[in-house]
């Protein structure tokens, strides 16, 4: 009768341990995915990914992809993120800090190059009853993206046809800001 | 104590079982077929989709970050059309009815490596399309005429497919995919 119980607890053991790793474990590798391509640059700050780095982290896109980031981080205030997009095929990709897809833009949805993204904490519950959202404060024009998790990474992606104008986009795509509002 | 030992192992059991049927769950069950014959598999990470965390496991598990479901479409395939592993000393044409009228790229992934090897992918923006419309590639290790893809060494490869899908729900069509047939070994 005792094994029974032990046998029991091994099988709740199991589906507590299969759940966990599955929930946690991937998110966890993000995150040190994130902290380590923007350890230089710092949070809310806009860089070119190296191409070791994008081989790694987006092995499906072609290797003279140009491809820039933002590790945002919005818990102490809204984050605008301002692009000026060349023609062209090209994506705009915000991931959460536990690898989620939480907006997704590219050069035909946005019907321009030339566009600004403001980040910002979605309000918690306790907000939404008091009244403290900050909504009517954004002034700026483009569009707002509201985030139940504080950090995440912003991307931006462009493919290039020829190695020769890839130092050109980089150029471009590296004017990108990426700065935290006050 | 014996009752004790026992039980150890009893948990021992089952915290391993938890871990190796999570870890077999991403790796095995978190791709779809896209049709029953079809060589491609692809992982939907669409909110809609049950299986949803593992699909996106699959992903961060390797390290890399998932394709932005509705705006890029991933697709991989271990096989050629007849169901044998795509291998290196082989070649293989791929061939698309029509050409996907928006950006793709395929490109040869060999196991182990990270990322495409020079030469071992191709874009919509390089590939040219026959007269008919039709789209055909060429993988193999030596160069060949037309829309080549060079192959990885005698090891077994994974052809990687992505495509960008249609912004409108209104034009969503079947993605366009590619017959894999061995052309010669």
């Amino acid at each position: 009768m005792r094994r029974f119980y032990w046998f029991a607890a091994a099988i709740f053991l199991a589906m507590g341990v299969h759940a966990a790793f599955v929930l946690s474990m991937p998110a966890f590798v993000l995150e040190r995915s994130i902290a380590r391509i923007s350890s230089e640059a710092g949070a809310n700050s806009f860089f070119i990914l190296p191409v070791e780095e994008q081989r790694r982290l987006f092995p499906a896109y072609p290797p003279l992809s140009v491809i820039g980031a933002c590790a945002f981080d919005v818990s102490r205030g809204p984050v605008d993120l301002s692009a000026d997009m060349p023609a062209g095929f090209w994506t705009l990709t915000i991931y959460s800090s536990s690898g989620d897809v939480i907006y997704a833009l590219n050069d035909t949805q946005a019907g321009t190059g030339r566009f600004t993204v403001n980040l910002k904490r979605a309000p918690s519950l306790l907000d939404m009853l008091s009244q403290t959202t900050v909504d009517d404060l954004s002034t700026m024009s483009g569009w707002t993206v509201s985030t139940a998790e504080p950090r995440g990474l912003a991307v931006l992606w462009q493919p290039v046809a020829e190695a020769a104008l890839r130092p050109s986009v980089v150029r471009n795509l590296a004017k990108t800001i990426c700065i935290a509002v006050s | 104590m014996n009752g004790f030992f026992s039980g150890f192992i009893f948990l021992l059991g089952g915290f391993l079982a938890g871990l190796g049927s999570a870890i077999a769950a991403i790796e095995l069950f978190s791709a779809v077929p896209i049709e029953p014959e079809s060589p491609w598999h692809s992982w939907d990470i669409s909110a809609s989709n049950r299986i949803r965390p593992y699909a996106l496991d699959h992903y961060l598990m390797a390290g890399r970050f998932p394709p932005a479901a509705g705006q890029m479409r991933e697709f991989a395939a271990k096989a050629a059309n007849d169901g044998a592993a795509l291998n290196g000393a082989c070649s293989y044409l791929l061939m698309a009815k029509t050409a996907p009228s928006l950006w793709w790229t395929m490109g040869v992934f060999a196991s182990g490596s990270t990322g495409f090897a020079p030469n071992a992918v191709i874009t919509a923006d390089t590939a040219v399309v026959e007269s008919d419309g039709s789209l055909r590639l060429a993988v193999s290790r030596l160069p060949a005429s037309g829309n080549w893809i060079k192959s990885s060494s005698s090891t077994e490869f994974t052809l990687l497919y992505t495509i960008a899908e249609p912004s409108s729900n209104f034009s969503r069509e079947p993605l366009p995919l590619f017959t894999i047939e061995r052309s010669g070994c």
